[in-house]
């Protein structure tokens, strides 16, 4: 196997690097909420595998924007004391830009041999104007929960198409009354209302380069009646990801949309009690009529540093984080969705984590949400947007035609 | 220090050697830390720096200032600070005030009353936007819940999704969260307001209301002019509460602050250029209220 | 002056109602979302979702005070707080007291030109001063330190101090201190002698304003001391969500913590200084 050689080229050129040069020191940056504590161990490995290389963790603020706001600070200042940082997905293209990210290309040797193993998904999120500027750390995606118990309950299938979703909620909801919520989505200005919005364009065939298509009008369509015919909860556009997570464990909601990491949670791996337990399915999300199922990819990457000193150092350690061993035990041990198709269908995983074998699909399908330099403003105009027809403070047309004007230019 | 002073007189000139003395340690620490980052934005400003558009470099002038009067952002956000602005800074004087005169007020709880003045402003900022954003939340939000227990509403109010609630919630927000300020000064004020003058005034008969306004307030007017012009200051950088609740509410661009605009841009956004140019906007809208206060001020001490 | 021997003031039934109303408005107003975070600690994540709302939790569970010390180093940043919010109060009040003792007292050329320049430092949004500052930081090796939140902190609150003792300053009798001076006491005299004791009440006041101001900072803290050693409590209680997750009862555990010594020094503080100096000060 490919992968096999370069990752022992990596690894012989790695001990032959750590005996000739004295020692040098790696940065790594992370978030706090990344869990340092599955990583601290695989980079132990790596530097006893490779004594010339020391590794130190830096951990910044615990939200997205926080570590955003640490890394631009020290990336304006081109400073060169972090060699490798861990970014959400949707940085790639406006680090690319401003040139903060290193493109890999030039290190990897042939690229499209070595990437083909992984899955298209983070790597087309990975990849800017045609290079590729960070490897992928773990994937994640939007996946449709819904309640096996209850789908026996009724005698119905797990939902194909957004209409059989409808149709099916419509019936539970009706049998169970009280609370119970028939679809769950995200609605507050956040990126999860930004998947929620690009799904169901996509899934209707539609695409963010015109979102006044009738494909548009039909997904932002489906979230609004879904808000009015009380299948979802009227204060649908202020629920954020962890609030349908919430409501979903409690035992509320018949279907809804969420990341990977909710799982856990629903199976008792969770600080609030669940209503859920056993109870959970995973699928891949319904399509409007005919058209083919589609999600957002979620997810982290390791980036390089362009100002970094020590990017041969510092690519290598890259690729040992995305290679087949470590991307193993991230998934043994911190559940975390790997990059790597193969681990999909690799025993230890799928002993610890039986639920990635119907995962898979999904991920393999999943696309990457705009990769632009101004993908800062176009999440802000569709979640701004979207939140605001969920509302109902906007017309679903006057929410698109609004999109469409502010994206334009951007996405040109 | 001019020769005109050393003429005039020679104790005026040893005062005015003297006030130099006290003031170069401030000088320096302000001049140290805060004026070179100060001078690099006022240079920002001149040149096209956005790192989305790396290729758009080099000095334009003022030609980024020119951009603001046309950004209908910038002036929405203008708007929506200034509105915020004066119905904060009003609301926190029209709270901190009896709060002060509250905790003044020697009584058995005035220990509890003390420290209620100071927990809203030692809670840290940047939780205290969530936790009133959660108080305000929809589906399981307190004042919802007070409001439905006293029988006001029937159904839950959605406070964060309907534009004109949203901003009546950040509003009190604010006002909680910086009514401490004004009070803390107010008290302090009261505090060294010997209690001979206001006895003074109630044994002249005046009520008590009547001594407030004609004792009290006047002696109370340098605290408050400071109190002023800071909550002033901070109410046009004002950023904290509402980032937090723009990520909760959209309500169509109303919340957005002129801090919270020049966040997005510089360091969301990346365009550090217009990003230092709007730095620069705000710090003369600044200039033009404190130049009102300090004529207010001299007028008002030295007549 | 001494607040202990204020008369009992003579109050109609309708003041007394006013009063009565205002301190329960001021207690209530004040303490609600503190006791909200108190109450939502010791909750589980279950309990929150309810509604009508749950105030009281099922049980008193202090398990979330343990876990904001077990998954942060908590009683490390709040040290670091506490070394960086005292030394910039410091640092910060010994600088403003000569400089507004001169603007409130001396004779000082284009007096309000200069307090016009002093508060222009506070008029920079301090998010346009975070990069230059950072690489004047990095310059001087000073990231990662306690300088580098002391200096800017001290720097940023001495505009809000020095308006705020001008103005103390400004109310004291000139007899007074022309008699010390008459006495044979010199300017410098005058003002430790009989200024600075009367001004007590101002100076407390100045004291705590940077004191919070420098314990509430967050933009600049999250970017120049990025060491776990080095990091300090407002950047601290931020650090227990997930990337999705926000756990609430271990985040107002959190909250509860940062904010119960750092309420309770203060009012110590303030009951202690503000009685002993008056009390020792001259009298009027």
């Amino acid at each position: 196997m490919n992968i096999r050689t370069v990752l022992t080229t990596a690894l012989a050129l790695a001990f032959a690097g750590g005996a000739a040069q004295a020692a040098t020191t790696l940065t790594v940056f992370m978030g706090s909420q990344q869990r340092p504590e599955v990583f601290q161990p695989i980079f132990d490995r790596y530097q006893q595998a490779n004594p010339g290389v020391t590794i130190k963790i830096e951990t910044g603020g615990a939200t997205s924007e926080a570590q955003n706001q640490y890394l631009t600070t020290v990336l304006a200042a081109r400073d060169s004391t972090l060699d490798i940082f861990l970014i959400d997905v949707v940085r790639t293209a406006t680090f690319g830009a401003a040139g903060w990210a290193e493109p890999l290309n030039s290190y990897l040797g042939s690229t499209d041999a070595y990437l083909k193993s992984f899955l298209p998904g983070p790597i087309n999120a990975a990849t800017y104007s045609g290079k590729l500027y960070a490897m992928p750390a773990f994937t994640d995606a939007q996946f449709l929960y819904y309640r096996k118990d209850l789908l026996a309950k009724y005698k119905l299938p797990v939902p194909k198409t957004w209409e059989e979703l409808t149709a099916t909620a419509t019936k539970i909801q009706a049998g169970e009354g009280g609370s119970m919520q028939g679809f769950n989505f995200q609605g507050a200005p956040i990126e999860g209302t930004v998947c929620n919005f690009l799904e169901m364009l996509w899934t209707g065939g539609g695409n963010v380069s015109d979102v006044t298509s009738p494909a548009a009008k039909q997904g932002l369509g489906f979230l609004v009646n879904s808000v009015k015919s009380k299948l979802s909860p009227a204060a649908s556009a202020e629920i954020k990801t962890d609030d349908s997570r919430q409501q979903f464990q409690a035992g509320n909601v018949a279907m809804g949309l969420n990341w990977s990491y909710a799982w856990a949670h629903f199976q008792g791996n969770s600080p609030q009690p669940t209503m859920v337990k056993g109870n959970v399915g995973v699928a891949a999300l319904p399509a409007f009529g005919q058209n083919a199922s589609a999600t957002c990819t979620g997810g982290w990457e390791w980036a390089m540093n362009a100002y970094s000193t020590h990017k041969k150092e510092s690519v290598k350690l890259l690729q040992y984080m995305s290679s087949i061993n470590v991307q193993r035990e991230m998934a043994v041990k911190g559940a975390y969705l790997p990059v790597r198709k193969s681990l999909y269908s690799d025993p230890a995983v799928l002993t610890v984590n039986p639920h990635f074998k119907s995962l898979y699909p999904v991920v393999l399908k999943a696309r990457p949400r705009p990769v632009t330099p101004n993908y800062p403003r176009v999440s802000e105009i569709i979640r701004n947007s979207v939140s605001a027809a969920v509302a109902g403070s906007k017309t679903v047309d006057a929410a698109l035609s609004d999109m469409q004007r502010d994206l334009g230019p951007l996405l040109k | 220090m001019t020769s005109r002073s050393v003429r005039r007189r020679s104790r005026e000139s040893s005062e005015s050697r003297l006030a130099l003395l006290l003031m170069l340690p401030a000088a320096v620490l302000l001049c140290g830390v805060l004026l070179f980052p100060m001078l690099t934005t006022l240079r920002d400003s001149l040149y096209l720096n956005k790192l989305t558009e790396p290729w758009l470099k080099g000095f334009v002038g003022l030609k980024q200032y020119g951009q603001l009067i046309h950004d209908p952002r910038f002036l929405q956000a203008l708007r929506n600070t200034l509105f915020f602005g004066v119905l904060t800074v009003g609301g926190s004087f029209l709270v901190g005030i009896p709060m002060a005169l509250a905790a003044h007020t020697p009584s058995r709880v005035r220990g509890l009353a003390r420290v209620a003045l100071l927990l809203p402003w030692a809670m840290p900022p940047v939780i205290s936007g969530l936790i009133f954003a959660w108080l305000f939340n929809a589906q399981y939000g307190v004042f919802n819940d007070i409001l439905y227990r006293l029988g006001f509403i029937q159904e839950p109010l959605r406070w964060l999704s309907t534009p004109g609630l949203a901003v009546v919630a950040m509003v009190i927000t604010i006002v909680w969260k910086t009514s401490s300020f004004v009070a803390l000064i107010v008290l302090g004020g009261l505090q060294g307001i010997p209690r001979e003058l206001t006895e003074a005034a109630e044994v002249d008969g005046a009520t008590r209301v009547q001594g407030f306004f004609r004792v009290l307030l006047p002696l109370l007017a340098p605290s408050l002019a400071v109190a002023f012009i800071f909550r002033a200051i901070s109410a046009i950088q004002v950023f904290d509460i509402p980032y937090t609740f723009i990520q909760q509410a959209p309500a169509q661009g109303l919340l957005e602050t002129l801090g919270v605009y020049i966040y997005r841009t510089s360091i969301e956004f990346l365009d550090f250029g217009y990003g230092a140019a709007l730095s620069v906007a705000l710090f003369a809208i600044s200039l033009a209220i404190t130049a009102v206060y300090v004529r207010f001020v001299r007028d008002g001490s030295t007549s | 002056m001494s607040e202990a021997e204020l008369p009992a003031p003579r109050l109609t039934p309708a003041e007394r109602g006013v009063r009565v109303l205002a301190i329960t408005g001021l207690i209530v107003g004040g303490f609600f979302p503190f006791v909200w975070m108190v109450l939502t600690s010791l909750k589980s994540e279950g309990e929150l979702q309810k509604f009508p709302v749950q105030y009281l939790p099922s049980t008193l569970n202090p398990v979330n005070y343990g876990r904001v010390f077990s998954e942060q180093p908590f009683a490390q940043f709040f040290t670091n707080s506490l070394v960086v919010s005292l030394l910039s109060t410091a640092l910060c009040i010994a600088f403003a007291v000569p400089a507004a003792y001169a603007l409130a007292r001396l004779h000082v050329r284009a007096r309000g030109l200069l307090m016009t320049l002093v508060v222009a430092f506070s008029m920079f949004p301090v998010v346009s001063l975070l990069v230059p500052l950072f690489r004047l930081f990095r310059g001087a090796n000073l990231l990662n330190s306690y300088p580098a939140l002391i200096l800017p902190y001290a720097a940023l609150s001495l505009p809000v101090a020095i308006l705020t003792l001008v103005a103390f300053f400004s109310a004291i009798p000139r007899d007074l201190e022309a008699a010390a001076m008459v006495d044979g006491t010199g300017r410098v005299g005058a003002m430790l002698r009989v200024v600075l004791p009367l001004s007590a009440p101002g100076m407390v006041t100045a004291a705590l304003l940077v004191f919070v101001n420098s314990w509430n900072e967050f933009l600049l803290a999250l970017s120049f001391n990025t060491r776990v050693s080095m990091r300090t409590v407002s950047v601290g209680v931020t650090l227990y969500q997930g990337e999705f997750a926000f756990p609430w009862p271990l985040i107002a555990a959190a909250v509860v913590v940062a904010t119960v010594p750092i309420v309770a020094l203060i009012a110590i503080f303030q009951r202690r200084f503000v009685a002993g100096l008056t009390a020792g000060g001259v009298k009027a």
